[in-house]
C-alpha cells in the first residue's frame, strides 16, 4: 500500500498532471467560446426552422464532430494522458529510483503500483475536462432529450448505442465516459511497456499518441477501427458505427496485455 | 498556521457553494426558456424536454395553429391517420408503370427500397385553402421525411418542385396537393424505408418496427403510434 500512495502522490501532485489538465480544460474553455456561445445565441433560428433547439446532448465536445475541437481532443488524448505519469519508468530507471525503491519492494508491486497511478492519473485527465465541458455546455443550452425526427443530433441508426441515446441520452453519455475513462487509462500505461525498450525519454512519452495515429492512418476508416482509441472513444461517432462487443474484447485484451508484459518486465528485472 | 489553513477551506467552500448554487440557478433558467409559442397559448417545458401529446390510428388531431417545416396550419386543420402498409418497389411499379426507384443506381449492393404508405385525412375549416403538414415518419432511433416525389405521384399531383423536396412541401405551382377551404381530402403519404439508413437489425424486422409518424413543434411532439392497436 506504501509504494502505492507514493506513486499515486508522486502522478497526481506534479506540473505535468496540472499541465495536461490546464491543456485540455484551455480547449474545452476554446469549445465553449467559439462553438457553444454563438450557438446559443442562434437558438431561435433553430426552433423557428427546424422546430427543435440545440440541445447539450448534440453540442458538447463529445456531442457535435462539426467543429474542430473535438477532433482536437480526441487526436492528442494520447499524448496528454500519458503527460502525467507515463515516462516516470523511464526516467526512474536512468536516475536509479527503481533500484531504491526494488531495496524496499518487489519490482512487480512497483510496476503494478506505477501501472495503477499511470491508469488513475490518465483517467482523470480524460474524463474531467470532459465533465466541465458537459457542465458549461449546460449553462448555454437546455438539457433536451435527443429527439431523431429533428435530424440534428449526428446519432444513426447504425451507430453504437444508437437505441440508448434516442431513449436515455445521460446513459449513454455515461457510458461513452466510462469506455473513455478506461480506455485512456490503459493509454497511459502502454509507455510503462517501452520503458526498457527505447533510449529516448520522448519517443516513450509519445508511444501512445504515436500507435493510436499510425493505427487511425492505416485501419481508422475500416472495419477494424474498434482497435483505434482515438476513433472508438468519440461519444459524437463521425464514423460508421462499431461493435460495442468488439471495443469491450479490444479494451480487455490490451489490459490483459499490459499486465502480463509489466509481470514479465518485473520478473525479468527482478533477477537483474 | 492552523487558523490560516481552516480559513482558507472556509473560502475555497464558500466558492465551491457560490458557484454551485449560481449554477444550479443558471441551468434551471436555460431549461425552462420559453421557444416562441405554441398553439393553445404559451407552453413551458419544466425540464426544458418535450410535450410528448399521443395519438391513435384513426383519432382525429387539431393541429390548428401547429408549425412544421416553417408552414403554419390555419384554425380549424385536422388531420386523421389510417393504419399503414408497407409495400415494395415492384408494387409501386406495377401500380404506376411509368415510374422507376430515385435511387435506383445507387442502391444495387443494398436491398431494393421499401416504402411505407398511410393515408391521411386532412379536413380544412378555415376560410383560406390549407397544404398538408407533412408528419415525419419514425422508429426509435430511426427517422425520415416524406417522399415528396411518391406522394405527389400517389395523389395524382404532378410533382414538387426543388428547395421544396427537401421539406416535403408541395409547390402551389403543381397544386393539387391543397384542401379547399371547409372540406376535407385522403391523400396517400408515401415514406421511403431505405437499408442503408437503418441498422443491420432494424432492417431484418423492418416489417415489425415500431412506427409512429411525428410532429416537431417544439416544445411539443405530436406522436401518431402507427403500430399500436
Amino acid at each position: 500500500m506504501g509504494i502505492l500512495r507514493i506513486e499515486l502522490g508522486r502522478a497526481f501532485l506534479n506540473r505535468w498532471f496540472a499541465a495536461a489538465l490546464g491543456l485540455a480544460s484551455a480547449i474545452v474553455v476554446a469549445h465553449v467560446a467559439f462553438s457553444i456561445m454563438p450557438a446559443a445565441a442562434e437558438q431561435q433560428m433553430y426552433v423557428e426552422g427546424v422546430g427543435f433547439p440545440l440541445s447539450v446532448f448534440n453540442r458538447w465536445i463529445g456531442g457535435w464532430p462539426g467543429t474542430v475541437f473535438p477532433t482536437l481532443y480526441f487526436f492528442i488524448l494520447p499524448l496528454l494522458v500519458c503527460l502525467p505519469f507515463s515516462a516516470t519508468l523511464y526516467s526512474d530507471t536512468r536516475t536509479g529510483y527503481d533500484g531504491q525503491v526494488a531495496t524496499r519492494v518487489s519490482r512487480r508491486r512497483y510496476y503494478y503500483s506505477k501501472a495503477a497511478a499511470a491508469f488513475l492519473s490518465g483517467m482523470a485527465v480524460a474524463v474531467v475536462p470532459l465533465v466541465l465541458d458537459f457542465y458549461l455546455t449546460a449553462l448555454f443550452l437546455p438539457l433536451v432529450m435527443p429527439e431523431p425526427a429533428s435530424g440534428l443530433f449526428p446519432i444513426f441508426p447504425y451507430s453504437t448505442w444508437s437505441d440508448i441515446y434516442y431513449t436515455n441520452a445521460f446513459l449513454y453519455t455515461g457510458m461513452f465516459l466510462a469506455l473513455i475513462a478506461g480506455a485512456s487509462g490503459l493509454i497511459a500505461c502502454v509507455p510503462l511497456l517501452f520503458s526498457r525498450l527505447l533510449g529516448n525519454g520522448v519517443l516513450v512519452l509519445c508511444s501512445s499518441l504515436f500507435l493510436d495515429t499510425i493505427a487511425n492512418y492505416l485501419i481508422g476508416s475500416t472495419d477494424l477501427k474498434f482497435l483505434v482509441p482515438s476513433v472508438f472513444m468519440r461519444p459524437d461517432q463521425p464514423y460508421y458505427g462499431f461493435d460495442g462487443i468488439q471495443v469491450a474484447l479490444f479494451v480487455c485484451g490490451l489490459a490483459a496485455l499490459e499486465l502480463v508484459a509489466l509481470y514479465r518486465m518485473a520478473k525479468r528485472h527482478e533477477t537483474c | 498556521m492552523k487558523k490560516h489553513k481552516a480559513l482558507m477551506f472556509l473560502a475555497a467552500g464558500l466558492v465551491v457553494l457560490v458557484v454551485v448554487v449560481a449554477s444550479a440557478f443558471r441551468i434551471s433558467q436555460v431549461n425552462s426558456i420559453q421557444y416562441g409559442e405554441a398553439p393553445g397559448g404559451s407552453r413551458e417545458t419544466e425540464d426544458g424536454s418535450v410535450l410528448r401529446h399521443l395519438y391513435r390510428i384513426g383519432e382525429q388531431i387539431d393541429l390548428s395553429g401547429y408549425e412544421a417545416d416553417k408552414k403554419k396550419a390555419p384554425q380549424g386543420y385536422m388531420v386523421t391517420y389510417d393504419s399503414h402498409q408497407i409495400v415494395e418497389a415492384d408494387d409501386i411499379q406495377s401500380e404506376f408503370p411509368d415510374w422507376a426507384p430515385y435511387y435506383s443506381s445507387a442502391t444495387e449492393k443494398y436491398d431494393p427500397e421499401k416504402y411505407l404508405k398511410v393515408r391521411m385525412t386532412v379536413t380544412n375549416n378555415s376560410e383560406e385553402e390549407a397544404s398538408p403538414l407533412w408528419f415525419r415518419l419514425e422508429s426509435t432511433s430511426w427517422s425520415t421525411i416524406v417522399n415528396p416525389q411518391l406522394t405527389a405521384l400517389m395523389n395524382g399531383a404532378s410533382g414538387m418542385s426543388g428547395a421544396q423536396k427537401e421539406t416535403g412541401e408541395e409547390s402551389a405551382a403543381h397544386g393539387s396537393l391543397t384542401v379547399p377551404p371547409h372540406e376535407s381530402r385522403t391523400f396517400t403519404v408515401v415514406y421511403s424505408l431505405w437499408e442503408p439508413t437503418f441498422s443491420e437489425q432494424q432492417w431484418q424486422n423492418v416489417y415489425d418496427l415500431p412506427y409512429s409518424l411525428v410532429l416537431l413543434d417544439y416544445p411539443d411532439k405530436l406522436i401518431v403510434n402507427l403500430t399500436e392497436g
